[in-house]
């Protein structure tokens, strides 16, 4: 009697222990949900919006100016802001405010990216620290979350369509969820013959479960907490 | 007959493989790593003999390592001399005397005159680090644990947490 309990707990924490494996690979190397705060990408993305960030252009070394990236911040690095890359190493930015008379120039170095926020005024980006070296990216933002009427759709935020095609990119988050679902609900036996990934017992489809409620929940957070105070502002108090 | 037996092998290895490979790379992403190291920036804590023996290190991934700042591709090894807000002398770097900004890392390789570190490219996010080099696991002869230990004409001049807990990181390809 006992034997059996340890066999099944010995399977169950096996199971675990490939899907827990499983899903940090996609997290790692695919793509996940991120949880954007502040004003720092208004219009474009706003407070509390949900995005898709994924990994794999990171990994290949193809983020192009124009993208927009969740990196890093290199002050702390917990925390992690999203901005969009604005040059890559070798570019010449500008770095004077648009009202200044004179403008400067930096070159980016090598090996580095000028982020900057899209709400200009709001935004402490590469303005403020300077460039940030490009291991610090961790994803590039591909697919924001909407709500349409009653459904969540995601469309794609970046025109012409690159790479992470419009298609691609929204079939494959449908059907890894529904693969998933698939898992946990219905305890289907047998998909492709593979009896190691689903053999319909109760631990196969608690451990999808546990699989479909992480992929939810671990939503990364990125952005600022309070927005950056401007010269506005100060005019405000006075 | 035939068939049957051999659509069972393709099972058996396409289960086996969703088995390995995500574990595989949990594991080197998450626990340990083992990378080899070139170079002679780090003599004579690390390769002392140079191109000839090349020493082999284990990665922890529960503290450091490290991505270049001037290539992504790259990572380099390279030991800790002062974290954020510790104040130091450079050595040859354009500010003589610098304070390490938050969040940063001054990092230097122990063989000073051939070493591509903080002294060229300055302090260094912690959001490069990869991971800390524990243990030298080859060759045989150099099995050891590596102690942390900043040399003390390195150390900093004032600092502002503990005192100076280094580690070392990984290699110049």
């Amino acid at each position: 009697m006992v034997y059996r309990v340890l066999g099944r707990a010995l399977g169950f924490v096996g199971f675990t222990v490939q899907y827990g494996c499983i899903a940090h690979c996609a997290f790692e190397y695919i793509g996940e949900f991120v949880v954007c705060s502040g004003p720092s990408m208004e219009p474009t993305i706003t407070n509390h919006n949900v995005v898709f960030s994924e990994r794999i252009s990171r990994h290949l070394y193809r983020i192009e100016k124009g993208d927009i990236v969740i990196a890093k911040s290199p002050f702390n690095p917990r925390m992690n802001v999203c901005k969009r890359v604005i040059g890559i190493e070798g570019d010449k930015v500008c770095t004077s405010e648009p009202s200044d008379t004179f403008k400067t120039h930096t070159f980016v170095p090598r090996g580095h990216v000028w982020l900057e926020g899209d709400n200009l005024s709001n935004s402490t980006d590469s303005r403020s620290y300077g460039p940030v070296p490009y291991a610090l990216i961790r994803g590039r933002v591909c697919l924001k979350v909407r709500k349409v009427r009653k459904f969540y759709i995601m469309y794609n935020l970046h025109y012409p369509y690159r790479f992470c095609a419009y298609w691609w990119g929204v079939g494959f988050c449908y059907l890894l969820l529904l693969f998933l679902f698939a898992v946990a609900l219905t305890g289907f036996r047998r998909l492709w013959g593979f009896e190691m990934v689903l053999t319909g017992s109760l631990f196969d489809c608690s451990c999808g479960l546990l699989i479909v409620s992480g992929f939810c929940a671990r939503v990364r957070t990125a952005g600022e907490s309070k927005p950056a105070l401007t010269e506005t502002d100060y005019f405000i108090i006075n | 007959m035939a068939q049957k037996a051999g659509r069972r092998y393709v099972r058996a290895f396409v289960s086996g493989f969703f088995v390995a490979v995500p574990v595989t790379v949990t594991v080197l992403d998450r626990l340990a790593y083992v990378a080899r190291v070139d170079g002679a920036s780090m003599q004579p804590s690390l390769n002392p003999e140079g191109a000839s023996a090349p020493d082999v290190v284990l990665l922890n991934h529960f503290l450091q390592n490290i991505l270049s700042p001037k290539n992504p591709k790259q990572k380099i090894i390279k030991r800790v001399i002062a974290l954020e807000g510790d104040f130091i002398k450079t050595l040859g770097y354009k500010n003589r005397y610098l304070r390490v900004p938050d969040g940063h890392l001054w990092i230097e390789g122990d063989h000073h005159g051939h070493s591509f570190d903080s002294n060229t490219f300055g302090p260094v996010s912690l959001g490069l680090i990869h991971g800390k080099a524990s243990h030298i696991i080859w060759p045989p002869n150099r099995w050891q644990k590596i102690k942390p230990s900043v040399p003390p004409d390195r150390r900093p001049m004032l600092n502002w947490g503990e005192s100076t807990e280094d580690e070392d990181d990984d290699e110049e390809k």
